[in-house]
Formats: structure tokens, C-alpha cells, sequence
């Protein structure tokens, strides 16, 4: 069911303000932390909790934090990854735009709990205005004596800056994100040596995405039976769904993990607009496999989705209508991954280019019946084979429009047009 | 080390812990293609190419960046690394151009081989190649990115080689890459070029014809040329070269990567810098002087009258009348048989090569540099080395491969780099501190550091090689080096200079290394005593990675050293007391010592010397005082000059030799480090011009003597056993990786030494000479004689501070001229932000540029005035 956790606060205008933010029971989780908690007992707590990582795959954050070496001379740093650029997916944005002190909070959190004296905001570079809340959200943590040296009058410090990257969706992955930050083009790194042990500056580095951290400062604050008692048994907690495509209501939406993809759709985004029939779903972002409309019912979890042969990545639910052009909708996001490859290995940079530079032969008539099948093999040749997991996002529409929509693409071929007429996409 | 098993292809193979999956593979012969690996980087796993499957992991791995573990089993050649490789292969090919035909790499493409071995032989891409165009009138799309490097961006397979080598190796910011994904860009930075010292790697190493050499390009086809291997005759690093040879033309240089030395790195000078062999200039027979005028000869007719010269001077003023100069980049075989001529055959001992000494040394000179300075380190050893601490030199340009090492060492150990030098120098774009001091106070610097070291307690208490009283002797006989005193003579604030004091503490592996303009300098010594002093002090006169080092000098200084082309020492380092030694080969050799450099000057000057040779050694214009050199050799009574060029002072000569350079013989030359490395003849020799050890040879047969040697190598076995090596009798005995002397030889420990700061003499002008090596430019005899090194500098050039300029209203470009009583030199002005007010740089590489007109022998420090024209 809809539960505002995250956004319970989302809606007051003055939510931004630091006082406002205090009023309502703000920081209380920062000062029992330092008052009161030792580093491992905040990484426990959070283990508990069992909250998952919020950016894609999933991974569990306390465990991550857990990774650091406690006995490393090098200093430590958290880095949060608000790079949001998948397609389909808005929430951070929101988050760092109408809650900032949410995430700061939770960052300082996991920076103690890691022993970071650094932490750092990574940014896209379109996203000007989450930007400057973030800004002004840490100048005023800093005057209020949140953040700095011996904050609280406890021995701990801590510097928090935000960092705008160039605005590229690899710098989404934590290794590209670690090069950026450092000032370096924005490719990934082969691991290992993973962040945790050597991430920013060859130092251990743990990098979580904005809605990971804000939730922390609940988990502190209600305790990790609270958090277990939402969700399911391995997703724990509520997550934001962004909705969007050919429904009446697009929107953020937060909801208890392991509720029906159908009450999202239907219940709260008022189902299909103009009337139409629905054709698929991508569950999670664009790099996730399409859903068929019979799997409408598929709880929104880490495993029903995966059950389902999706992945719940990052939330960004997307919905298409019948009239949707299949071929057209894979060429777009085919030009998508082909921009923004980072050009760093070889399967992705000159495969991307050349899915794009086919799926685009077929869409403008020319396309030969054997493609079909050399997509799917590029795709093979693709998938596994990367250093890091922009590859095997981008075959995943291919691979899933040729799976399910096979028929399309043979019309596009035989016919020199497509299947249906609407091109448009409105979500991309 | 950790040996470990692991299976590959079914074999089970050994390898050492930490090794990658393809380093064991390689090791063991079995082949795993490759495009960014590089023995040099950090791997980075971005081509794709050497996709292994390993038992129980579910994705395919890269081999090179994934490490060997016990019990890994491995498999090269199955069914999905066959798949995958030939998809990376296929990828990779899409938009390659496959313009092989007209491409330089052709021949020697890592992509051909690879793609023949392991490609399939279609292509099932039938989209539009991806093209950069920058040029539309050319069909090849070229961009000449660096005055030798062009790019054809269309090859280009993205493995990153050459902007890791420029960023990762060289700490260089010329190369980078642009853009993203397919249209990834390899650029250097908006209106700049790639010309670093080392920038001909990145072609060298490209796996593609994307990055070539306009140097090699389009001139001929690599099958059809050997490939010849040699050694570098610049600086005295010794690099490993081979040269691509076609019908008796070198037409390029490449890297014969020799782990103990440069790792398959060179500079660009040994890359182009063979093309003096090939100029128009070259001396191609001999000459003698008619009538004032050099006239063409047989050499019959020069060797006869070069005998009859010497018999006659030997009636008149005895063996003692002969003299011989000769330069510090010959072979060691040339040197062995001058040193058997001049001394057994004349009897002369009088033979030097310290051309660039004005004054004779006030100290021991053999005490010093024997004992304190023989260099204990090498190249290799250096990357153990945490801290460098590089006084009076620029190793950019000196020694441009050991510089490689110490940024190798900054780069993966996170060595320290500490720079003192009167100016700043091109390392400084990754040495931690630089420090510029006022020009010759290097003895103030240093001592005054060591007695800030005792006076805060710096040194370490436990260290036994220190003893109390030594400490406090020291501290009595430096009274005058106080913190003030030194503070006002450097130019360096007492913070700063306790700021370096301990830094140079906090290190462990400290190297201390003097540079070229120590090794000239007029209190050389001195400064290494001190030098010694802040290496004992600090704790780091032994041990692995510490102690002190004389870089500097020629292709062959230290082989000069070792085959005896001192007045007072014999082939192998022999005191001439000692000659007794070579009594089975070499006839009777006197027991007195000869004249060095400044007595024979000055015999000559006293008409006690009449017959001087000059082999190899251009001294007109290498000796600091022109108008001195130039009076001195006229009065000599009969002059033989050999060389490859008729240089200022060839003109001089009675009889003048054309000498064959290092690529036209065999022999052997001795780095820095006293490694002996052995050189293959590269090229037969153009017209008649001969070896210095065969004109040696044939001079003596005029004496009646025989050497008994027709070849390089017949020297080498003559004088092997003097070196009392095991087991190295003929030139073939030689290492690969050459052969190391004195690496285990004992060192005594001397006390702490006060040394005394003699106040330079000079003359009462207010801008102090600093000279050096001009970008991609090493001394005067080759490098100016090369094209492409050219294209790099190809003007001589006054350095000046912003402020003097703007005084004298000076702008970038206009020609100046610096005099002093000596005489006057014109350059164009340049102007360099950083360079301290009262000192000028001059470039001492340009033949129409010579800095020794400036310079005077009675003063140690030349100061002159500028002029604007």
C-alpha cells in the first residue's frame, strides 16, 4: 500500500529549511548517534534493517559498509550517488529537492558508521537545482553545527561537498562516479580492487545512492524492527516507484516493497490513459527486461520481480500502451546507451554503435531478415562481457523487444514500416 | 616468493603469486591475445581481447587483470572464448578502415596478427564506418597532433596505450582523449601538441596505425627492412635500441626493452636521433692541410705524415711532447687502443677526456668520486627508492630514463620527489617540492641542512654509523653555515630551509642524485662530500632504494673511467702503478702520470707540447673558454683531429680523420650505473672512413708495433681478462642485459666531512650563465645534425625573467646579446615566468650558438650583461 516514509514530509514547502526540519524530529538520529552509538552498532542496526541498496542492484547496505577494512591508515570516504539518469527514474531528485536534510543526515550516519571524515555528493550535471538545496542544505547542517569539526561536541569531524559531475549516466556507476569526482574522464575501473578497499583517491570509499542514505536516518530513529516490519521478508522497507508512459497519473510513488505492480498502476496511476490497451512494462528503470501485461500482478519486490524475468532496478516503472512501436522504442533506447558508452571497452563502444546503426536500417526500410538474428548474437557477444554493467544494460531492451515483439520487427523488414503507426514516446 | 600451480589449456603450470593469469600463460608459451595490456600500465581490462573462462567463475574474465591463484583451472580455447574473442575481434574490426595497404603498421599490426590467428574471415557489419574527418582535402584523414606524431583517428581501436603511457608513465598532460563511446577521440589538449621527451612511445606502442611517425611513415615497408639491435649514444643511460635498417639506411629507432634499464621506454633522442649518420655533412675522407686549406687525402698519406709528425716531436721534446683529448662518447675498444698507442707505442701518458674542467681540482679528486659517489645504485634499484632528492640537475633531459624510474617509483610506490636546482626544470611537474636557491650555493644549502638536521635532533639517535664526536667536530667546523648565514646565501627562508630539513628526515630510502651541473661544477666535490654527509646523517648511505648518485655526462663518460683515458689510470680502472698488469699484452708503459686537460692546455701554451690529438672531441667549442682553446691548440705545431664532422675544431687540424659513429662499428659503451653493454655495427660505413681503434692500429703497424686485433670484438678478448670477470672472454660473452660492474663491492664509511665554500671568482656583471640541454637536444655533437629532433627546437635561444625583459622592454622573440670581456653571444629571447631574475638559460646545443664564448677559464662563475639589439 502507499506508505510515506521518505516523502512523509515531501509535500511542506518549508520542508528545505533546516529549522522546519528540526521541528519535525530532524536530526535526533544524528545526535543519538554520536551521543550515544559506536560505528559498529550503527552498521548492525542497519543490517537488520535489511535495507537494500536503492540504485539497481539491490545490494544490502549494511553489508557494503561492513567491507571497509577498520584497520586501513588510509582515510575514509562516503560518496553519495545522486547521478540519477536512467530512464524512467526521478526520486532522488526529488528527495535532494524538497527533503535535503533527509539525505544529508542519513550521510552523516553512514560516514561515522564507515569512519569517513569526507563525505561527498555526487550530482548529475543537469540536476542545477537538487544541487543548490543540496548547498544550502549542508551550509546551514554546517551553522547549526552538524557538520564540522567536533560536531556536537563529540571528537568526531566531518566536511560534506557537493560534487556536479559533466551530466553522463556511466558516471552512475560507483567506479566511473570514484574517476569523476577525482577530476578524471568519467570511465569505469576493473575491480578488483573494489571502492570499499580502494574507491576515491585509492582509498576505501563506500558509495550509496540518495534514497539508500535517507533512509538511515529513520532506520536510527525507529529502530530496524520498524523498518523489517514493512515489505517483505528479503525487501524490507518502503521504496519510491516513478511511474510514467501511457498512464492517466505518472508520478513518484512511495510504497511498501512487495505490493502488486497492479495497485501502482491501475490503483494510483489510474491505468492506461485515452482508454487503450496495455502492451508491456518496463518494471525498473530501462536497463530491465519488458513485462507483458499478464504479469500486472507481479509484487513489486527484488524477488517476485525476478521471478517475474525482470529486475526491480531502480523503480522506474514504465508503461506502454498498444500503439507503442516496439522497434522504435528499442531504437531509442539503443541511442541512448550508444551516447552514453563511455568508450572505454570494446563491447560496449563499437556494439552499442552498431545495434543503433542497424535497429536505424531497419526502422527507415532497409532492413534484412538475417539482422534480426545478428542483433541477438551482437547482444551475446555484449552481455557478460564488459567491464562494467552498461553493456548488458543496453542489450536488454533488444534482447527483450526481440523476445517478445518479434513479430514487429519482421513486419518493419518485410513490409518497410511499422506494425503500428505511433512513434511517439512520451516518456523518453 | 610464493609459487604457485594453476591449469591452463589442460597444462598445469608454475608461477609466482601475484602474477596475472596471462603473465603465467605467457610465461609458459601459451599465447592469449592482447590490445591494451602493456608490461608497463596498469592493466585496465578495456579491450576485451583476452577473455579467459576459469572453472567456477560464471562470466569470463579478463586475463590480464585477473590475478593467478592456486588451483585456478583455465581455459584459453574454449568454445565461449573462442565466441567472445571473435565478437571483440569483429567489434573491434567494424570500424577499423582496414587500409592496411597504406598503412605504416602493416607488417607488424598486433591487429593483423591477431585478427589472422584468431579473426574470422567475413564480416557481418554493413553499416557506414564511422569516420573522423579533420581534413577534407586528404584522403587519409590525418591530424599531425605533435612535431612527429600524427593521428589517424579512424584506426584507432581505443586501447588507451598511449594517453595511460603519457599520463600513467610519464606524468606528461599532451594526450588525452575526447568525446565518448564510438567517437572517443585520442587529442592532446585544445591547441597544444604531443612533445614530451618520451612522446615517439606512444607510436611505438600503439597496437594500430592510428598514431605514426612522421619521421618512418610512407618511406618503406616494414618487411623490408632488419632490424638491427644497439645502444643509444646520448645520454649515459644506455638505452636498448633497434634500428630498422634498409639497404644500408637506418630508417627509425625502436625500443629493445631491457628490464634492468629502460623497460622498453626510450626518449625520443634515441628515437631520431640516428639521423646524423645519413647527413650531408659527414667527414668521408681524410684531409690534410695545403696551404692553410684542408685538401681531401688517402689515408696513407695522412697516417704518414702523422708519423713522421710524431717521430719528429719525440727527437725534439721526447714522448712527453704528444698530447691526446678525446670525447666521452667513443667506444670502449676506440679507448683501449688509444690508451695502447699513446702510451705503449709514444709513450706518452697525457691523455684526458675532462674537456670541461677549467681549473684543476683543489681536492683528491679520485678520493671523492671513487669512493663516495661510485654509484652504488642502479636504474632498476631506484624503484625502491621513497624519496628523491635531486640537487643541480635536470634528469628530464640529462638522464631522461632514470627519471622515468624515479616517476615510475612516484607513480605505484608514492616516492617523494624533492628538486633543488638554481632554476626550475622540467620534472617539476611531479615532484612534490621544488626548491630554487640562488645559483651557486649549493655548499651553503647543503651544509647548512645537515647542521639543521644535528641542531633540531632530526637524525635518527639509534643510527651506529653515527658517532657523537664526529657529529661534534661537525658541528665545530661549520660554525659559519648558521641558519642565517645560509638562509641570506640561498635565497630560502629558515622555515623553508627547516621544512626541507625535515623532509629530507621523514623518508626512509632517501636517494640523494647530483646532476650535470654538479658534475661541472667548480666545487664539485665539495658539494659531494656534503652530499655524502646529509646521506649519512639521514641514514641512507646504504641499503636498497638509498644512496647517493652522480648521473650526468655522455654515452660513454664512465666507460672513459674504466678504459683508461685518464693521465693516471689504465684500462679497467688500473693505477698506472699498476701497469705491470698488462705487461703480456701492452709494451712497456711509463710509470709517470700524464698531463690532465688544464696542464696539457697550458703545456701546449708553454710550447711544451707540440703534437695534439683530439679524437672524437669537438674542444673549440666544449671547452668553457673559446678565445683560451682557440690561442692554446694554434700554437701547437701539428694537430690531428678525428671526428664525424668538420667541426671548429677539425678547421684547426693539420690532418683531420673521419671516424665511423657507434652505428658503423661494433663495441661496447658503459652507463652510468658501470653497466657494460655490448653495440652491433648497424650500417656499413659510408665512404673511407675508418674506426679510431683501426687507425690506432694502423699507426702503430708504422711503428713496428702490432696490436694483434683486426676487430671490435678481437679488442674485447684482449682486454676481457683485465676485467677479471668470470666466464667473459669474447664480445659474445656479454649479457643480454649487459654486464654490471662493481655491484658488490665493499665501501668504506668516511666521518662526516666539514667542507669550506670558496668565494667563485667572476666578473662584477649582474646576470649569472646557466646552460643546459635544449628540449629534445643532448650536447653538441649529434642531436642538432637530426631532422626530427630538430622539428622539436630547432633555434638556439636565450632564456630571460619576465621582469628583466619587461625593464628592458624586451618581448618573446626580439634578439639579444650577452657579453662580457670574453666575448658576446646573439640569440632570440624567450621568456620563462619562473626563471629566478638574475640568472639567463642558454641552450648549450646550437652550433650557431656557443655558450664557451661567454665563458672564461679564470673565472669559476660567468656573469655577463644583456643587450638589447
Amino acid at each position: 500500500m502507499e506508505k510515506k516514509v521518505l516523502f512523509a514530509n515531501i509535500d511542506d514547502p518549508k520542508q528545505p529549511e533546516i529549522d522546519t526540519y528540526i521541528s519535525k524530529g530532524g536530526y535526533e538520529s544524528w545526535k543519538t548517534v554520536l551521543k550515544k552509538m559506536k560505528a559498529p552498532e550503527v552498521i548492525d542496526t542497519v543490517k537488520k534493517s535489511g535495507l537494500r541498496g536503492r540504485g539497481g542492484a539491490g545490494f544490502p547496505a549494511g553489508m557494503k559498509w561492513s567491507f571497509v577494512p577498520k584497520d586501513s591508515p588510509k582515510p575514509k570516504y562516503l560518496v553519495c550517488n545522486g547521478d540519477e539518469s536512467e530512464p524512467g527514474t526521478c526520486k532522488d531528485r526529488v528527495l535532494m529537492e524538497h527533503d535535503p536534510h533527509l539525505v544529508v543526515e542519513g550521510m552523516a550516519i553512514a560516514a561515522f558508521a564507515i569512519g569517513a571524515s569526507h563525505a561527498f555528493i555526487y550530482i548529475r550535471g543537469e540536476f542545477d537545482y537538487p544541487a543548490c538545496q543540496m548547498r544550502k542544505a549542508i551550509d546551514q547542517a554546517y551553522s547549526k553545527g552538524f557538520l564540522g569539526k567536533n560536531i556536537l561536541k563529540s571528537k568526531y569531524n566531518l566536511d560534506m561537498v557537493v560534487h556536479t559531475g559533466g551530466g553522463a549516466y556511466i558516471c552512475g556507476e560507483e567506479t566511473a562516479l570514484l574517476n569523476s569526482l577525482e577530476g578524471k574522464p568519467g570511465q569505469t575501473r576493473i575491480r578488483p580492487p573494489f571502492p570499499a578497499v580502494e574507491g576515491l583517491y585509492a582509498c576505501p570509499t563506500v558509495v550509496n545512492n540518495v534514497e539508500t542514505l535517507s533512509n538511515v536516518s529513520l532506520i536510527i530513529k525507529n529502530g530496524a524492527d520498524w523498518y523489517t516490519s514493512m515489505g517483505t521478508e528479503k525487501s524490507t522497507g518502503t521504496r519510491i516507484f516513478c511511474l510514467s508512459g501511457h498512464v492517466k497519473n505518472p508520478g513518484n510513488y512511495e510504497l511498501e516493497l512487495g505490493t502488486p505492480m497492479s495497485y501502482l498502476i491501475n490503483d494510483l496511476g489510474g491505468g492506461m490513459a485515452d482508454g487503450r490497451k496495455m502492451k508491456a512494462i518496463i518494471p525498473g528503470g530501462s536497463s530491465t527486461p519488458i513485462l507483458l501485461p499478464d504479469k500486472i500482478d507481479t509484487p513489486l519486490d527484488f524477488e517476485s520481480v525476478a521471478a517475474a524475468g525482470s529486475m526491480l532496478g531502480s523503480g522506474g516503472v514504465i508503461v506502454m500502451h498498444e500503439d507503442t512501436d516496439m522497434v522504435w522504442v528499442a531504437r531509442t533506447l539503443a541511442h541512448f546507451y550508444m551516447h552514453e558508452s563511455c568508450g572505454e571497452c570494446t563491447p560496449c563502444r563499437q556494439g552499442t554503435k552498431w545495434i543503433y546503426d542497424t535497429l536505424t536500417r531497419i526502422v527507415s526500410g532497409n532492413g534484412e531478415m538475417e539482422d534480426i538474428d545478428i542483433l541477438l548474437d551482437l547482444c551475446d557477444n555484449i552481455e557478460g562481457k564488459t567491464i562494467c554493467p552498461l553493456g548488458d544494460a543496453a542489450v536488454v531492451p533488444i534482447k527483450s523487444t526481440i523476445l517478445h515483439f518479434r513479430n514487429e520487427y519482421e513486419h518493419y523488414i518485410k513490409n518497410k514500416k511499422p506494425l503500428v503507426e505511433n512513434k511517439f514516446m512520451s516518456f523518453i | 616468493m610464493d609459487k604457485i600451480k594453476l591449469t591452463i589449456d589442460g597444462r598445469e603450470i608454475e608461477t609466482v603469486k601475484g602474477k596475472t593469469v596471462l603473465e603465467a600463460a605467457k610465461d609458459n608459451g601459451i599465447d592469449i591475445p592482447v590490445f591494451c595490456y602493456h608490461p608497463c600500465l596498469k592493466s585496465i581490462g578495456a579491450c576485451r581481447i583476452c577473455l579467459v573462462e576459469i572453472e567456477k567463475w560464471p562470466k569470463l574474465q579478463v586475463s590480464c587483470a585477473t590475478a593467478a591463484t592456486e588451483g585456478m583451472v583455465v581455459s584459453t580455447n574454449s568454445e565461449r572464448v573462442i565466441k567472445a574473442r571473435q565478437g571483440v575481434l569483429e567489434f573491434i574490426l567494424a570500424n577499423h578502415p582496414l587500409d592496411c595497404p597504406t598503412c605504416d603498421k602493416g607488417g607488424e599490426c598486433p591487429l593483423q596478427d591477431t585478427t589472422f590467428k584468431y579473426g574470422l574471415d567475413f564480416s557481418r557489419f554493413h553499416e557506414k564506418k564511422r569516420r573522423f574527418i579533420k581534413n577534407e582535402n586528404s584522403t587519409f584523414d590525418d591530424l599531425k597532433i605533435g612535431p612527429e606524431v600524427i593521428r589517424n583517428q579512424n584506426r584507432c581501436i581505443h586501447c588507451y596505450r598511449c594517453t595511460r603511457l603519457v599520463e600513467e608513465r610519464f606524468f606528461e598532460e599532451d594526450l588525452g582523449h575526447y568525446q565518448r563511446g564510438a567517437f572517443t577521440e585520442i587529442l592532446p589538449p585544445p591547441g597544444g601538441e604531443i612533445r614530451n621527451m618520451y612522446s615517439g612511445n606512444v607510436v611505438e606502442n600503439c597496437p594500430v596505425g592510428a598514431l605514426t611517425n612522421d619521421d618512418w611513415r610512407y618511406k618503406v615497408r616494414v618487411w623490408k627492412t632488419t632490424e638491427v639491435p644497439t645502444i643509444c649514444h646520448y645520454c649515459s643511460d644506455g638505452c636498448n635500441l633497434r634500428m630498422s635498417v634498409f639497404r644500408n639506411k637506418i630508417y627509425r629507432g625502436q625500443s629493445r626493452a631491457n628490464q634492468a634499464i629502460d623497460e622498453g621506454l626510450p626518449c625520443d633522442l634515441g628515437r631520431y636521433g640516428y639521423q646524423f649518420v645519413h647527413h650531408d655533412d659527414r667527414l668521408t675522407r681524410p684531409m690534410i692541410k695545403k696551404n692553410d686549406e684542408l685538401v681531401e687525402c688517402t689515408w696513407n698519406e695522412a697516417l704518414t705524415v702523422i708519423r713522421t709528425k710524431l717521430e719528429k716531436t719525440i727527437s725534439n721534446l721526447g714522448a712527453s711532447g704528444v698530447a691526446c683529448l678525446v670525447g666521452e662518447s667513443l667506444a670502449n675498444e676506440d679507448y683501449y687502443a688509444i690508451g695502447r698507442f699513446f702510451r705503449s707505442v709514444i709513450g706518452t701518458n697525457s691523455i684526458d677526456h675532462r674537456i670541461y674542467r677549467k681549473k684543476k681540482l683543489s681536492f683528491n679528486e679520485d678520493a671523492v668520486s671513487r669512493e663516495l659517489c661510485w654509484n652504488k645504485l642502479d636504474i632498476a634499484d631506484l624503484e625502491n627508492g621513497r624519496h628523491f632528492v635531486i640537487i643541480g640537475g635536470d634528469p628530464n633531459s640529462e638522464n631522461p630514463i632514470t627519471a622515468l624510474r624515479m616517476l615510475k617509483a612516484k607513480r605505484y610506490s608514492n616516492a617523494k620527489i624533492t628538486l633543488l636546482n638554481p632554476m626550475p626544470t622540467a620534472l617539476n611537474r611531479a615532484s612534490d617540492d621544488e626548491i630554487i636557491y640562488k645559483a651557486f650555493s649549493e655548499i651553503h644549502l647543503l651544509q647548512g641542512l645537515a647542521r639543521i638536521i644535528i641542531e633540531k635532533k632530526l637524525y635518527d639517535p639509534e643510527n651506529k654509523a653515527l658517532k657523537a664526536d664526529e657529529i661534534k667536530a661537525f658541528l665545530k667546523n661549520t660554525k659559519e653555515y648558521d641558519i642565517d648565514t645560509v638562509s641570506k646565501r640561498t635565497g630560502l627562508s629558515p622555515e623553508k630551509l627547516e621544512y626541507l630539513a625535515k623532509s629530507l628526515c621523514s623518508s626512509k630510502n632517501t636517494v640523494f642524485v647530483a646532476g650535470e651541473t654538479i658534475r661541472v661544477h667548480y666545487q664539485r666535490d665539495p658539494i659531494l662530500i656534503s652530499l655524502y654527509n646529509l646521506a649519512k646523517l639521514t641514514g641512507n648511505l646504504h641499503g636498497n632504494g638509498a644512496g647517493i648518485l652522480m648521473m650526468g655526462g655522455e654515452s660513454n663518460t664512465k666507460g672513459c673511467y674504466y678504459f683508461g683515458m685518464r693521465p693516471d689510470r689504465l684500462p679497467y680502472d688500473l693505477p698506472i702503478i699498476k701497469k705491470d698488469n698488462l705487461k703480456e699484452v701492452w709494451d712497456d708503459v711509463s710509470d709517470q702520470p700524464g698531463f690532465d686537460t688544464v696542464d696539457i692546455l697550458q703545456k701546449i701554451a708553454e710550447e711544451k707540447i707540440e703534437c695534439g690529438f683530439l679524437l672524437g672531441l669537438d674542444a673549440v667549442d666544449h671547452y668553457p673558454d673559446q678565445e683560451y682553446i682557440r690561442s692554446s691548440l694554434s700554437k701547437l705545431d701539428f694537430m690531428v683531429v678525428a671526428d664525424l664532422f668538420l667541426t671548429d675544431t677539425a678547421r684547426m687540424a693539420d690532418v683531420v680523420l673521419p671516424i665511423t659513429s657507434h652505428f658503423e662499428s661494433d663495441g661496447t659503451f658503459v652507463n652510468w650505473e658501470g653497466c657494460l653493454q655490448r653495440f652491433n655495427r648497424v650500417i656499413k660505413r659510408p665512404g673511407d672512413i675508418r674506426s679510431l681503434w683501426q687507425i690506432c692500429s694502423q699507426l702503430s703497424a708504422l711503428f713496428d708495433k702490432d696490436f694483434e686485433f683486426s676487430t671490435a670484438a678481437d679488442i674485447f678478448s684482449q682486454y676481457a681478462p683485465l676485467m677479471g670477470q668470470s666466464g667473459i672472454n669474447t664480445l659474445k660473452d656479454i649479457p643480454e642485459t649487459g654486464l654490471r660492474f662493481n655491484k658488490n663491492k665493499a665501501y668504506p664509511v668516511f666521518p662526516l666531512m666539514a667542507v669550506e665554500y670558496r668565494e667563485p671568482s667572476s666578473e662584477d656583471l649582474p646576470l649569472t650563465i646557466l646552460s643546459g640541454n635544449g628540449d629534445h637536444h643532448f650536447g653538441r655533437n649529434f642531436s642538432t645534425r637530426c631532422d626530427s629532433l630538430n622539428n622539436f627546437l630547432a633555434d638556439p635561444y636565450v632564456a630571460l625573467n619576465p621582469k628583466l625583459a619587461e625593464e628592458m622592454t624586451i618581448s618573446e622573440g626580439d634578439l639579444v646579446k650577452l657579453e662580457n670581456s670574453s666575448g658576446k653571444i646573439v640569440a632570440k629571447a624567450v621568456i620563462w615566468t619562473n626563471l629566478p631574475e638574475d640568472v639567463v638559460f642558454i641552450p648549450d646545443n646550437f652550433i650557431e650558438v656557443k655558450v664557451n664564448c661567454i665563458r672564461n677559464k679564470d673565472n669559476d662563475i660567468d656573469r655577463v650583461k644583456l643587450v638589447k639589439m
